[in-house]
């Protein structure tokens, strides 16, 4: 396998950081990753599945996650999607990534808070 | 809603829809359902937001846009991403604009759906409410009926024997089984003074409890061993006692001096309530009405033929329909296999009746509309066949405005508009079309709902409980939304695809590109393909229709009046009707311009019919083995006033008297039945019912006649002589000189002068015929105006296509005429390439009718669903069709100026 740095995926659409802080925690489903996201935004409008999937398939090409088999007495359709080591790394770049971003706009006080 | 969801799932590129479809479908099913549970409106709202996403987001992932999350803080196009509200409200108000701009358009384009969509939905109101909505009793889908299968004859629907009624209810897989006669009955009963003609259901006591309602006042039959009273039902309280809760507790008399009983009036049922349906007599209604005015219980008392001479239940007479309720969780198979082993013991026990009688199990509902499943299935299929085409008018039109407004996409792809905001923004133009053409089409539809009840066969079963209810409604805004994505997806499609460089490089000559003049030539060719498979549909029951009324019905209909006359209550309880019916017939033989007088018990084609197991002379047979024959009487001149001919031997004369030698008359069936290469006449036979029944000697063979349907074979059937056991509610028949309806005033009048109740059912033979086919007429009359309208819709299809072809060709036909072709090589030329794409329609079409066609096998009489003439008159139809539509703009581009033309 081609090694690849994770920072080379950087910057991740909102989405795609959404997803692996959500898988962070363990293995999900595809509705349940849904949830997750829409509790977590609390969004205007309920979270469009079609985005949903067509960031899944661009996170998997990327080897960020990776898909499981449906478990034993499961729904057959159902599939469970897991965070890879790349993408845990991709996502810590990230998050550090954002985090010096929102640095930068305290210190043009931007927002609230001081700078560490 | 789920298959929609399916199909949407189509914009998917194939790779993607392979990965993640299923999950995609789990998902969409698992959020709808979710919604649900608060309300049915946000279960729909959410479908519709998904379903759209599905477009949506399909498209965006062909073109391979990077996915956004609504309004999140760093995406680029704040407010202006692909479903965010912004960006909708944006698109709903330029495409308000633009429908302000082009009114016309908007209101043919919202015309035209709401008349596809008001029709379907229309349609798929009484398909609801006849097929699809539960009967109105207690657990309806554990409910089966029960009757007795004729396995010699292979009769399935007989009416069961009190015996076997008795037996089947030890049947351990059955909680509960109730019968009731498979007829109605017609009787006199009197409240205060006059009698009045009421219409009666009677049934065992418990039937209301099986069905699971109890009355809206008062109280049904109870468990006694022998209650007594009727319920009434609500719209025979409504229309007699004006809604009065006083009277339970009243009493009525039934039946005449001598033989009158007082019956108390014990409960009034709910105004949903109906019991039986017609199609639950199995087809052996006493009357045309349906309409139950009272229940009565069934008794031993009030019904001497329960039982037979020993006092043990009959097992010779069949006339009972059986309901029952299966135990909980026990399937209609092992019902059916308990009830087949009761079946077989009993054949064993008592060979002598119920030898070859084996039982048909079938769910209630199935047996109330089971029959109307495939015409109603047909009228759906029908409109739906109608709506594509409007759709695809429809998204022809689309694109090529979609075309027109090719340079307006392309400056604002250029300015940063994505693929995905140039999808949205043609569907939700789209979709504000359909979603208004759904909303008129709610209105289209009550007004069509109301022309289609009217026009609709009154028997039809369930057709009273029609009604717009929510279903209906969530029903035709699926269809919005549907046919709203429908028509937009392609020029959703055309204009994602529009390359910011592509049409502004152009120059002024925009040409529309290939694929665009592809799709609109398939769009043609499709719809033309559609319209030919609705009018091959419509021409195979038109020559249905003209074989069925040209069937011959073995009488004259022509200058005939009928009517049903009741002998007056004291003539019938003094015993001797004679005189009575000699009175009768000459003040009718008196009426001027009346030729001929006779009557029956059951008139041909208007009612029903009764059978009776016939024993004959010299030829020993078990009773099981006897054959069943129907049963008529025939009053005064029977035969010559219908027109039935005799074909061997004589019909009745006055010297066949009460006392004499009792005879009757068989029709061929019969003859042909018992007596195969024998003369009958001289035979003897006599009813099979009892030893006591004397031999009639047959006199004569008259033809057969119709008297179900006309579709149906004629049946073995003896006559007769009112003489020797005259009937109290006969039919009567004038033949007339001139015009039979006008005689029905004068005849009201004679009977009424011999103190006689006014005849029933007054009505003229043609229209009793014409009544026999209403079914068939009915579903002809939509097919017909569907098939209409697909060929109206198509001709407009092609004149569309092939105007904007002919306008893009204007620079060739210029170049063309300029070159020395003459404008009739043009028109030619146009038209030519019309009926190319037609005719290419046309071949699919066909094949897809032959494909179809066995599906209409059960609506067809006396044509092949493969029927060539039809299909070869239809091609042709529609192939002058669209040369009619494509000469319009064929005639214009022949007056093309080449100077003009290439100028520009």
């Amino acid at each position: 396998m081609p090694f690849k740095s994770s920072e080379s995926l950087l910057p991740l659409t909102p989405i795609s950081f959404e997803i692996l802080l959500a898988l962070i925690e363990g293995e999900l489903h595809g509705y349940a990753i849904l949830q997750a996201v829409e509790d977590r935004l609390a969004g205007r409008l309920p979270m469009r599945t079609g985005t949903l999937y067509r960031a899944l398939a661009r996170l998997l090409d990327e080897e960020l996650i990776e898909r499981t088999e449906a478990a034993e007495d499961d729904d057959p359709r159902r599939r469970y999607y897991r965070i890879t080591a790349l993408g845990r790394d991709t996502a810590k770049a990230e998050a550090r990534r954002l985090a010096d971003q929102v640095d930068a706009a305290r210190a043009h006080r931007l927002l609230p808070g001081t700078r560490k | 809603m789920k298959a929609l969801h399916r199909l949407a799932l189509f914009a998917y590129p194939r790779a993607f829809r392979h990965q993640f479809g299923d999950e995609l479908q789990g998902l969409f099913e698992r959020r709808v359902a979710a919604r649900r549970e608060r309300s049915a409106v946000a279960a729909l709202l959410i479908a519709a937001f998904l379903l759209a996403d599905a477009v949506i987001s399909g498209l965006a992932q062909r073109f391979r846009q990077a996915p956004d999350l609504p309004g999140s803080p760093s995406s680029p196009h704040r407010g202006r991403s692909v479903l965010s509200w912004d960006s909708i409200r944006r698109d709903l108000a330029y495409a308000m604009r633009q429908f302000g701009r082009t009114p016309g358009f908007a209101v043919l384009t919202v015309g035209s759906l709401a008349l596809g969509i008001g029709a379907s939905t229309a349609i798929f109101a009484v398909v609801h409410s006849v097929l699809l909505r539960p009967l109105p009793y207690e657990d309806p889908d554990a409910l089966v009926t029960i009757w007795s299968h004729n396995t010699r004859n292979d009769e399935p629907n007989n009416p069961v024997s009190p015996a076997n009624f008795e037996a089947f209810r030890s049947a351990p897989s059955l909680a509960a089984v109730e019968g009731l006669y498979s007829f109605l009955t017609p009787a006199q009963v009197r409240f205060d003074g006059e009698p009045e003609p009421v219409l009666i259901s009677q049934i065992t006591p418990g039937m209301f409890t099986l069905l699971g309602r109890s009355p809206a006042i008062g109280r049904t039959f109870g468990d006694s061993e022998a209650p007594d009273g009727a319920v009434l039902s609500h719209a025979f309280w409504q229309r007699r006692f004006g809604g009065d809760p006083d009277v339970i507790g009243r009493t009525m008399i039934v039946g005449g001096a001598g033989a009158a009983a007082t019956v108390p009036i014990l409960g009034v049922m709910p105004e949903d309530f109906t019991f039986p349906y017609g199609s639950m007599l199995a087809g052996t209604g006493f009357t045309r009405s349906v309409a139950v005015d009272m229940w009565w219980p069934i008794s031993r008392q009030r019904d001497s033929r329960l039982v037979d001479a020993t006092g043990q239940p009959n097992r010779a007479i069949h006339y009972f329909g059986v309901v029952a309720r299966l135990a909980p969780g026990v399937t209609i198979e092992r019902a059916r296999a308990d009830l087949e082993t009761i079946a077989t013991v009993r054949a064993q026990t008592f060979p002598d009746t119920n030898e070859g009688w084996g039982v048909t199990v079938r769910p209630l509902h199935e047996q109330t509309v089971g029959r109307l499943r495939p015409a109603l299935l047909l009228l759906l299929a029908g409109v739906v066949v109608v709506l594509l085409i409007t759709c695809m008018n429809v998204a022809n039109v689309l694109l090529a405005r979609a075309a027109g407004r090719g340079r307006d996409l392309a400056i604002r792809s250029a300015l940063g508009a994505s693929g995905g905001r140039l999808v949205q923004q043609t569907l939700i133009e789209s979709l504000l079309l359909s979603t208004a053409g759904g909303l008129a089409g709610l209105g289209f539809m009550s007004l069509a709902l109301g022309a289609l009840l009217a026009a609709a066969p009154a028997n039809l079963p369930r057709i009273a409980e029609v009604s717009s209810t929510w279903p209906v409604v969530v029903f035709a805004m699926a269809l919005s939304l549907a046919s709203g994505i429908g028509v937009g997806i392609i020029p959703a499609l055309s204009a994602a695809r529009s390359r910011a460089g592509d049409s502004l490089r152009d120059g002024v000559r925009t040409t529309a590109s290939r694929t665009r003049q592809r799709t609109r030539a398939a769009l043609i060719v499709a719809e033309v393909a559609l319209a030919m498979i609705l009018t091959v549909g419509c021409g195979l029951l038109l020559r249905s229709f003209i074989s069925v009324l040209s069937v011959d019905p073995g009488f004259k209909s022509d200058h005939l009046l009928t009517m049903q006359v009741a002998v007056p209550a004291r003539v019938a309880a003094g015993g001797d009707l004679l005189p009575f019916y000699d009175q009768l017939e000459s003040r009718l033989r008196a009426l001027p311009g009346v030729t001929a007088v006779g009557g029956t018990t059951r008139l041909p084609l208007g009612s029903t019919s009764v059978t009776t197991y016939l024993e004959i002379e010299g030829r020993p047979l078990t009773p099981s083995e006897r054959p069943e024959v129907e049963m008529r009487r025939a009053v005064f001149d029977y035969f010559t006033a219908m027109g039935i001919p005799t074909l061997r031997g004589r019909t009745f004369t006055a010297d066949d008297r009460a006392g004499g030698p009792a005879v009757a008359v068989v029709n061929q069936a019969l003859a042909a039945r018992l007596f195969p290469g024998d003369d009958p006449v001289g035979r003897r036979v006599r009813f099979a019912s009892s030893q006591s029944q004397t031999w009639m000697t047959i006199v004569g063979v008259v033809g057969n006649v119709r008297h179900l349907t006309l579709e149906e074979t004629p049946k073995p059937e003896i006559y007769m002589y009112y003489r020797q056991g005259p009937p109290v509610g006969p039919f009567l028949v004038l033949r007339t000189a001139g015009d039979p309806a006008e005689l029905a005033d004068a005849a009201r009048a004679a009977i009424r002068r011999l103190g006689a109740d006014p005849p029933r059912d007054v009505r003229t033979m043609e229209a009793i015929r014409g009544q026999s086919v209403a079914m068939r007429r009915f579903i002809l009359l939509l097919v017909g105006s569907f098939g209409v309208l697909a060929l109206a819709l198509a001709a407009l299809g092609v004149f569309g296509v092939v105007t904007l072809i002919a306008a893009e060709r204007t620079t060739e036909v210029g170049v063309r005429l300029a070159l020395g072709a003459t404008p009739r090589q043009v028109l030619g030329m146009v038209v030519g390439q019309a009926l190319r794409l037609a005719g290419f329609g046309v071949v699919l079409g066909v094949i897809a009718a032959l494909a179809v066609a066995p599906f209409l096998e059960s609506q067809l009489f006396g044509v092949g669903a493969i029927d060539p003439l039809t299909y070869a008159t239809v091609a042709f139809v529609l192939l002058i069709t669209a040369a009619l539509g494509a000469s319009v703009p064929a005639r214009r581009a022949m007056r093309v100026d080449p100077a003009a033309a290439l100028r520009t």
